[in-house]
């Protein structure tokens, strides 16, 4: 035999060549961090990646040092300017992504590529920090995949071929998976922040409600089709007609802009009275997406509210602190209730009674109608909505001037909920009725068991006091676009190619896909990312494992992940035997030698199979006969030109049997021993 | 011929495994602090990735199986090659074989395939010495790992012959010189025939047993004892020699591999050891290991 190519241990002689997966995947890992660099970075990043890449493929000199020196400082100037801090989330993710960017340009040697890796990790979790979607998530174990393979390579430098890393990190990875898994379920989730955490930048925020309230204000949420929240409900869902989402309550009507009276820590805050009718409340958990804000929707009127949370005076329910992450949160509402129902506080009565000082054909209007009794009032008011030629439409046109919503009763006759709230809200106070302006969302699309409520769907109506009955809901809208309230979509009213297909009121494909994709996002949402130390410990409830501290879950978490290991190595080791890449007789025969060399007896260089089994036979009597039945059965499928299929049976029966009696040999020396 | 002892598997985290440890806790940190369960996700696959190529890298070495060749003996201060078979179960896209002292050989292996290799052997003074034992060790696949296994080799042994040099001449024997004359006038018919052997170049014609070639094919040279004793035997006398004990040593082994590659014969005198007389392969082999082992610190000469 002659001897096999064998190459000595790499030298570094020759010029360096960055290796390629870790280039590629340590370029698209900067590419995907682009969208949140500051604007001056963006340029810098490019050209940065072109030039490596000149360097690597036509051999462009690398950078001088001293411009890497000076580019590096600048950069740190750059973002602290940017970010007016080099720490944080923003702050710290550009300054890693441009340190990730120079050590690309400057790597030069093995141990640079090394340094390298552990950046690219770095940059797939800061690029987690800012999106946690399922695109994103994919995105990042893709290269995360990539990485390994770079990875496998740094550490085998004689494995230059990219198919063979591939496969042996898709291996990798798999087998890692299982493990993977059961930390995530098991692992305790410790609550709260190490660190202050950063919130998100203004460009990041969602839109969303407004704590205030102008004519036109709902234009750009009404074509959002982004998802505010999604409500799942303890038992039934309640019925279209009620799904009112309470937000805010807005009381003071400055200049045609309604103001909402935020809880804040310095007001000592009276919980409204309340008097529910028993057995009529509905229990829901909402998953809100995160805003700036401290808003949470919830029905009218919560009576248990979830944890960190106050219920203003005005029956809204506001969080201790802003939501910027997704938040899922459980309410009790009562839908038969009166709230407020004892005579109003002087201040409370005069707030909502008073008026604009236009408007002088409102007020006309409603003059005749003071002194009705209040329920009456409403009626009447409805009425002259339903009759009067008024329409419903999101672009009704700017009201201009003074007495906006003279021009809007009498003139223009169209309107968006937010005008027909208002012009409601108004006569009722002109009439003598105390009233009011509840924003929030109203409806929601049902997806499978949840229901799913867009940025679209904002809304506003009015509540008016009657005595005795407190602040009753009244919602004018219904008047004029009664399929609006009926059907939950918001743009009931328009059926134009402008809006997204999620928004139409169509059936289609497209809308089933959109409908597949929230499900789909909804789940990712409710059971990968909300997937919190509370929904934790509800999961290990389910398995009877109650009142676990965090020590006794850390152990059983190491427990079930040592298993979890144990089982993955086992099957992994039958896989890669029966997949083995083998010629049938050599793998039918590889059990038999295996065994032996376990006994001790391996076949030595160049000895032929007879020879080798002639020995294995003499330090084994007992087995002699099978030895060289098998061992004959063998040579000749080996050499012989034929060997029919029915003699391969035998022979792989032979081997497999003979492999057995070895093995039990082997394991009764061991324990004897 | 496999080992006479396997040791120990061992399996150690490299370096790089202590960076992707701090890693990997940096990224817990990040996790915790933000809430953000995909990087929770992220960190669980790299400790999985570092648990599960524990026993992968683990699992690879064990696979492979190794058996040597002897060693080809060897000038001092020159480096050697062994030749040893490797053998693997799984396929290994590398493995390093090392033997204690020498450069390192990295190779692929594929599934259950026996390969031939030469494994480089680090230089020594002369003496006959133990196998050295050999490193196998991988850490395929991702490097966190270093698996190890030390296999020696009590049952084989390494020559090491002094190192030929020096530009003395040949010795021109004494005794040869004066039977010289007499040697070659001598009747061949006197002489008492000795052996046979295959015919090597530089045989002279005369000596050719023609008989033997037309019998069986085979070119074949006749010899007779004269040959031997008196013709044209050289003396080689260490005691007579002026310089070092090395510098001798290696001036006799310039000799001794000069004379043999010429088929001449020579006897050596070593103090200590009875005159060595012969002029084949053998002769010429327990020639130059008395020379390897002669005055050799005694660790230098294991036991025969």
């Amino acid at each position: 035999m002659t001897p096999h190519s064998a190459r000595p241990a790499p030298h570094a002689s020759h010029r360096f060549r960055l290796d390629i997966p870790l280039g590629f995947v340590i370029g698209l890992a900067i590419l995907a961090h682009l969208s949140h660099m500051p604007v001056w970075a963006i340029p810098l990043v490019m050209a940065g990646l072109m030039w490596r890449f000149f360097h690597e493929w036509r051999n462009w000199p690398r950078p001088p040092q001293f411009l890497l020196i000076s580019l590096g400082l600048l950069a740190g100037l750059g973002v602290f300017l940017s970010y007016h801090s080099l720490w944080g989330r923003d702050a710290g993710t550009a300054l890693l992504t441009l340190a990730a960017l120079l050590k690309l340009l400057e790597t030069r040697a093995t141990r640079d590529q090394n340094a390298l890796l552990l950046l690219g990790f770095f940059l797939i979790t800061s690029l987690l920090l800012f999106d946690q979607g399922i695109t994103t998530t994919l995105l990042a174990l893709i290269l995360f995949a990539g990485l390994v393979t770079a990875w496998i390579g740094l550490s085998n430098p004689s494995l230059v071929a990219i198919k063979p890393r591939i496969r042996a990190s898709l291996g990798l990875m798999l087998a890692g998976l299982p493990i993977a898994i059961t930390l995530f379920i098991l692992f305790p989730r410790p609550p709260g922040a190490l660190w202050g955490t950063q919130q998100p930048t203004t460009q990041q925020a969602k839109t969303g409600l407004a704590d205030s309230l102008t004519a036109g204000a709902f234009e750009q949420l009404a074509t959002d089709d982004t998802p505010a929240f999604r409500v799942s409900f303890k038992g039934a869902m309640i019925p279209p007609t009620e799904r009112y989402w309470r937000v805010l309550v807005m009381s003071r009507e400055i200049n045609g802009t309604w103001h909402a009276k935020l809880p804040n820590g310095f007001d000592a805050i009276t919980p409204p009275d309340v008097f529910a009718s028993p057995d009529r409340d509905v229990t829901y958990t909402i998953t809100l997406e995160p805003s700036e804000r401290r808003f949470m929707p919830s029905l009218a009127v919560p009576i248990a509210l979830p944890a960190n949370t106050v219920l203003s005076d005005t029956a809204s329910l506001f969080s201790s602190r802003p939501l910027t992450d997704r938040t899922r949160y459980t309410v009790t509402s009562a839908t038969h209730y009166r709230l407020d129902p004892t005579p109003l506080p002087r201040a409370d009565r005069i707030e909502n009674l008073s008026l604009p000082d236009g408007d002088p054909k409102l007020k006309a209007l409603a003059e005749p109608l003071r002194g009705l009794p209040a329920l009456e009032i409403r009626d009447r008011i409805l009425s002259y909505f339903h009759t009067e030629g008024f329409s419903y439409t999101l672009r009704p046109g700017k009201l201009m001037g003074e007495n906006r919503m003279d021009e809007f009763l009498f003139q223009t006759k169209k309107g968006y909920c937010e005008h027909y709230a208002s012009a409601f809200t108004l006569l009722m106070r002109a009439a003598g009725i105390p009233a009011r302006i509840v924003t929030g969302y109203q409806g929601g699309e049902v997806i499978g068991d949840y229901l799913l409520v867009r940025q679209a769907d904002a809304h506003a109506w009015s509540e008016i006091w009657v005595k005795d009955k407190g602040w009753i809901q009244v919602d004018p809208t219904t008047m004029v676009a009664p399929e609006r309230i009926n059907t939950g979509f918001a743009n009931a009213a328009r059926q134009d190619d402008t809006l997204p297909v999620s928004l139409r009121h169509t059936e289609g494909i497209a809308r089933e896909w959109s409908q597949l994709n929230d499900r789909l996002e909804n789940g990712w949402n409710q059971y990968i990312l909300g997937y919190s130390g509370s929904a934790q410990i509800d999961f290990l409830q389910t398995f009877g494992l109650k009142n676990l501290n965090t020590g006794a879950q850390l152990l059983l978490s190491l427990i079930a992940t040592l298993l979890t290991w144990a089982g993955v190595f086992f099957i992994w080791k039958k896989i890669s035997q029966a997949i083995q890449p083998m010629p049938p007789a050599e793998k039918a025969w590889q059990p038999v030698e295996r065994a032996l060399r376990r006994l001790n007896v391996s076949r030595e260089a160049g000895e032929t199979l007879s020879a080798y089994i002639e020995r294995a036979a003499t330090a084994f009597p007992a087995h002699r006969t099978q030895l060289t039945q098998t061992q004959s059965l063998f040579s000749q499928w080996f050499f012989a030109a034929a060997f029919s299929k029915k003699s391969q049976a035998l022979a792989k029966l032979k081997a497999k049997n003979l492999a057995r009696q070895l093995n039990w040999l082997y394991w009764r020396k061991k324990l004897s021993r | 011929m496999k080992p006479s002892s396997l040791h120990r598997l061992t399996l150690k985290p490299n370096k790089m495994g202590m960076g992707f440890i701090v890693l990997v806790i940096a990224m817990l940190l990040a996790a915790i602090n933000y809430g953000n369960n995909i990087i929770f996700f992220i960190s669980f696959l790299l400790i999985s990735l570092m648990g599960n190529s524990a026993w992968q890298t683990r699992r690879q070495l064990k696979s492979a199986s190794v058996s040597a060749f002897a060693i080809a003996p060897r000038h001092a201060t020159e480096p050697g090659g062994w030749q040893i078979q490797i053998l693997s179960e799984l396929p290994n896209p590398a493995i390093t074989l090392r033997a204690l002292g020498a450069e390192p050989i990295v190779c692929a292996l594929p599934a259950a395939t026996a390969i031939v290799l030469e494994l480089p052997l680090a230089p020594l003074l002369r003496g006959n010495f133990p196998a050295p034992v050999i490193l196998l060790s991988t850490q395929y696949p991702i490097g966190l790992w270093t698996a190890e296994r030390a296999l020696s080799w009590d049952n084989q042994r390494q020559w090491v012959y002094p190192k030929p040099q020096g530009q003395a001449p040949l010795p021109q024997a004494q005794l040869a010189d004066k039977k010289s004359a007499a040697s070659t006038a001598a009747n061949k018919g006197d002489e008492q025939f000795e052996h046979l052997r295959s015919y090597t170049a530089g045989d002279a014609l005369n000596k050719i047993a023609f008989k033997q070639f037309a019998r069986t094919g085979q070119l074949v040279t006749q010899h007779w004892q004269s040959d031997l004793t008196e013709s044209d035997e050289i003396q080689i006398n260490f005691n007579q020699m002026p310089g070092s004990i090395e510098a001798n040593l290696s001036q006799i082994t310039q000799w001794v591999l000069q004379l043999s590659a010429q088929n001449r014969a020579f006897t050596l005198n070593l103090p200590g050891n009875a005159p060595l007389r012969g002029h084949d392969t053998r002769h010429r082999q327990q020639c130059l290991e008395a020379l390897a082992l002669f005055l050799a610190p005694p660790q230098n000469q294991g036991a025969r």
